[in-house]
């Protein structure tokens, strides 16, 4: 091992530890930071990278990402992927917007700005939550993150990505 | 210290990291270098503003993965407004990945950069901008 390469390993491990520092520093509830509300009385309508996902597997194609958002809950969501696909050379940037209330999920809109995933779908799962589903070609090294933009009229200060897996399921998985 | 600067909760995403601003319209080319090497790192930036010379939104990325061998794989630039064109990467004397964005006018053009270090190779890397420049150089500039 040269000297070169013993210096760029240390690097990497100092850049590692102020990274984990830094992130241990973070509050876990950013929204007050991005308030984009008007009055200040909404102050978690921006919450940017609530959840980050990679993987190296190109399959199975599908991802479902699972929230705490249930049926009943009376809000209006949009979450937002952004990232890369490194194997198919691709950005990310897509969206899934969302209204629940009544049991009822009501889906307002899908868009696929970039191609590397696509905003495939959005179900409820068998206890009531909302799902949203994406999709890709391949997976191979991708990696992206959510952030979450929340109606002010019906916000939320806490959304959460409770489960997720990448399966080759294309309908309702949880 | 990047990270508290952002507003990230992961460390994947730097929000505004990087900010750029001229009046003047033209040369039409900007080129910004990054602290981003051969260390195998796979990188997504966007550019977002407002270009107020041509009246349009900006929205526009780069995207790439670096190799030891000073290969650079699996790069695109796109471009979602008009307001300024993600035009290329390329690979500084020194190694280093740089940016370069073009616009039919910069007069009172504005815009920040974001980084999402999302994926598997260079996950949480915390990327900088050494040096930006507005010039006429259309190709490779440091």
């Amino acid at each position: 091992m040269d000297g070169t390469l013993k210096s760029r390993q240390l690097q990497d491990q100092i850049q590692q530890l102020i990274t984990n520092m830094a992130t241990l520093a973070v509050p876990t509830r950013i929204g007050a930071l991005n308030n984009t509300g008007s009055s200040g009385s909404n102050p978690y309508t921006q919450q940017l990278e609530i959840y980050a996902f990679k993987t190296t597997d190109s399959t199975p194609l599908y991802m479902h990402f699972k929230t705490n958002i249930s049926s009943t809950a009376n809000k209006i969501i949009t979450l937002e992927a952004v990232g890369y696909n490194y194997g198919q050379a691709l950005p990310i940037r897509c969206s899934w917007s969302f209204y629940t209330a009544g049991g009822t999920l009501y889906d307002r809109g899908r868009v696929n700005k970039a191609s590397g995933l696509s905003a495939d779908g959005m179900y409820l799962s068998s206890d009531g939550y909302v799902v949203i589903r994406a999709y890709s070609g391949s997976h191979y090294f991708t990696g992206w993150t959510f952030n979450a933009y929340i109606n002010a009229w019906y916000y939320t200060d806490n959304i959460q990505i409770t489960a997720a897996i990448q399966t080759s399921t294309s309908g309702n998985y949880y | 210290m990047a990270v508290l600067q952002g507003d990230s909760r992961i460390g994947t995403q730097q929000k505004a990291f990087y900010r750029f601003m001229t009046a003047a319209g033209e040369p039409l080319y900007v080129h910004m270098k990054t602290n981003i090497d051969l260390n195998y790192i796979m990188f997504c930036i966007e550019a977002e503003g407002y270009n107020y010379g041509l009246t349009l939104p900006i929205l526009c990325s780069w995207i790439g993965y670096t190799y030891g061998d000073g290969s650079l794989y699996n790069t695109a630039v796109t471009n979602y407004y008009g307001g300024m064109n993600a035009h290329g990467i390329y690979y500084s004397s020194d190694s280093k990945i740089v940016l370069r964005a073009y616009a039919g006018s910069h007069y009172y053009n504005g815009f920040i950069l974001n980084s999402y270090m999302v994926n598997p190779n260079g996950y949480q890397y915390r990327v900088s901008i050494t040096n930006a420049i507005q010039t006429s150089n259309s190709g490779n500039y440091y």
